[in-house]
């Protein structure tokens, strides 16, 4: 993929900071232009969101033509406009990695900029090199679903134990089935 | 990317799929990467409509299983074909064919070989498809635990 020009958009938090290392290695890798913006919340005073990306480019190695912004107004919005602006090949952010109810409740930025940006994306979940050692594999929380009826792990609704239980008390029940 | 050396990609053989196949294999060729081709069978969903094997309104076992072994078969096929042109393009590729809900298998199956980036098309629905159907692509971004690179259908 040949890139002319790579969007990278944090938020500063943590969840953002190996997009932001991967932004700038592919900047660097494929000598393209970087860009680098903040969103601010509409209305909101932009505080020190212009020294902080000033900070952030600063640790970029020479040889890659930076830009930054700070924008204000919906986060999705902003960074799908400015990447249409400058004709970014490809967007750079952090996911957050909610699962469940927050997840589905909040939704997430990168969720919102992937089906609506028209362009290539490349979202960047918390520290994945973790999962490199083994050890923090059996940490990770698994991707699975949670049975409805005793939250245990289960790839189905409901799991094992519990269907059998619930076909068991049906059955001493005298329910059909 | 630094240290790009295992791609999944992953296909549900639409056209939206094969915009991101063509950045998959690209990917794979500039990181001397080795590229994991993957489908993931949805459960058989079936409507009967009367008529051949099918008696009130269900299907039977038979029938079920031959529409199973045919969907197999013909996802076997689609993949073979796409493992092919990945590797006439020079491209150390295989296929994984898997079962099950396909943004959760594709995240584990990213997870469980290892892979350094997944690449994954959207269909870029608009409006209140978007909103309901919501996308396989943007649960898997919601679900994997590496990099995920969403490329919008042609």
């Amino acid at each position: 993929m040949k890139l002319e020009s790579v969007l990278l958009a944090t938020d500063f938090s943590s969840a953002s900071e190996y997009a932001e290392r991967l932004a700038m290695d592919m900047a660097q890798a494929g000598h393209a232009r970087l860009h680098v913006v903040h969103v601010v919340p509409p209305v909101t005073a932009p505080g020190d969101a212009a020294e902080r990306l000033t900070q952030l480019v600063r640790r970029i190695g020479p040889g890659v033509a930076v830009e930054t912004a700070v924008l204000s107004g919906r986060p999705p919005r902003e960074i799908i406009r400015y990447a249409r602006e400058k004709d970014a090949s490809l967007i750079v952010l952090g996911t957050h990695g909610r699962t469940g109810v927050s997840h589905a409740l909040l939704g997430s930025v990168a969720e919102a900029v992937v089906r609506l940006a028209g362009r290539p994306v490349l979202t960047v979940p918390l520290m994945p090199e973790a999962s490199a050692a083994p050890a923090d594999v059996a940490a990770e929380p698994p991707l699975s679903h949670h049975c409805v009826v005793c939250v245990r792990e289960t790839d189905d609704l409901i799991c094992e134990p519990c269907r059998s239980r619930i076909r068991g008390e049906a059955l001493r029940r005298g329910m059909p089935g | 990317m630094p240290r790009v050396r295992r791609i999944l990609y992953a296909s549900d053989f639409s056209r939206a799929s094969s915009a991101a196949f063509g950045r998959a294999v690209e990917m794979a060729k500039t990181n001397r990467a080795e590229l994991l081709l993957l489908h993931v069978l949805e459960p058989v969903a079936v409507i009967p409509a009367g008529g051949g094997g099918i008696s009130g309104g269900y299907i039977s076992p038979k029938v079920y299983e031959q529409l199973e072994s045919a969907t197999r078969a013909a996802a076997q096929k689609q993949l073979g074909a796409l493992v092919a042109k990945a590797r006439k393009a020079g491209v150390k590729a295989s296929r994984v064919l898997l079962e099950g809900m396909s943004a959760n298998q594709i995240a584990r199956a990213a997870k469980s070989r290892r892979a350094d980036v997944i690449v994954i098309g959207t269909h870029g629905r608009t409006g209140l498809a978007r909103f309901f159907l919501g996308s396989v692509a943007s649960r898997v971004v919601a679900l994997a635990r590496c990099p995920v690179l969403t490329v919008r259908g042609k």
